[in-house]
């Protein structure tokens, strides 16, 4: 993940974003969840942010869309109770956050609030979409 | 007047031009007038802890009301440690200022405001990632905020 792809999946969200007519925040971060870059459209709530962050960083860590993180309360499971540690005050179940891939390797993570749960998945999946192109 | 996002990225382009001439990586945040980010870039090959002090910088310019290279007049423990020994402040410090805004206050140079003509604050620019030089003319962290605050209003 470098800057100049982090600016293309802004990019994309973005125009996907304007193109349903929602406002939100765009967050892109690295593999080890590093904050690459931050957008927030004009006129959003400013806890999107931080929401938006947090869930780029949850997918980015965990290598799982964000709402995943649920499937951790299942005491059967290894990795049980990761769901309620909140280690770095990031974690967060809320969808919104997809762990960005080239094939089996991770590069990113993206994470998009703003709209319903389901729109602002909708936006993540477009921005990576649309960068498929370059990542595989 | 107020800051745009698309003014955001503007802004944003010209520190990161100007800091691939200097060659040095840097992070760079664009705040709007409420201190919450509009923008943020972490240039390649530049340290993670440099985009949290980008926005942190970002914040405190328009949270303080001035730059983060003045509010360290008044905020720097070490401005008045020696008064301090003699139990006398002579200035106005603002010490009480320096555990506010839930630890993101941060007087370190890098955070220069955007003012509209009326001398209201609008935005700020946040930069980290520069070593810290002192004198005029100097590359750091500040000259490049002020890089960004200009490409406002170009």
């Amino acid at each position: 993940m470098n800057l100049d792809m982090a600016k293309e999946l802004t990019r994309a969200a973005l125009k996907k974003a304007q193109g349903m007519n929602r406002l939100c925040s765009i967050a892109i971060v690295d593999d080890r969840g590093f904050l690459i870059s931050l957008y927030r459209m004009d006129n959003t709530p400013i806890p999107t942010v931080d929401i938006a962050r947090d869930k780029a960083w949850t997918a980015a860590t965990f290598r799982m869309p964000s709402p995943d993180i649920i499937k951790f309360g299942d005491p059967s499971r290894p990795g049980y109770g990761f769901n309620m540690q909140n280690w770095n005050d990031r974690l967060t179940t809320i969808a919104g956050g997809l762990p960005i891939k080239n094939g089996d390797i991770m590069i990113g993570g993206i994470g998009v609030s703003g709209g319903t749960p389901m729109e602002d998945v909708e936006i993540c999946q477009a921005a990576i979409d649309a960068m498929s192109s370059v990542t595989t | 007047m107020e800051v745009t996002l698309e003014v955001a990225e503007k802004m944003l382009e010209a520190v990161e031009r100007w800091a691939s001439l200097a060659g040095n990586p840097c992070s760079i945040a664009v705040a709007d007038r409420t201190g919450a980010v509009l923008a943020v870039h972490a240039m390649d090959g530049c340290e993670p802890w440099t985009v949290d002090v980008a926005i942190n910088k970002a914040f405190s310019a328009v949270y303080g009301g001035k730059s983060t290279y003045l509010l360290a007049v008044k905020l720097d423990p070490r401005n008045y440690a020696e008064e301090l020994k003699e139990g006398v402040l002579t200035e106005p410090y603002q010490v009480g200022l320096l555990t506010q805004g839930k630890g993101r206050l941060i007087f370190v140079p890098g955070g220069y405001l955007v003012n509209d003509p009326d001398l209201n604050i609008i935005g700020a620019v946040g930069v980290s990632g520069f070593p810290q030089s002192v004198g005029m003319g100097d590359i750091n962290d500040m000259t490049a905020a002020i890089i960004g605050v200009s490409a406002f209003y170009d």
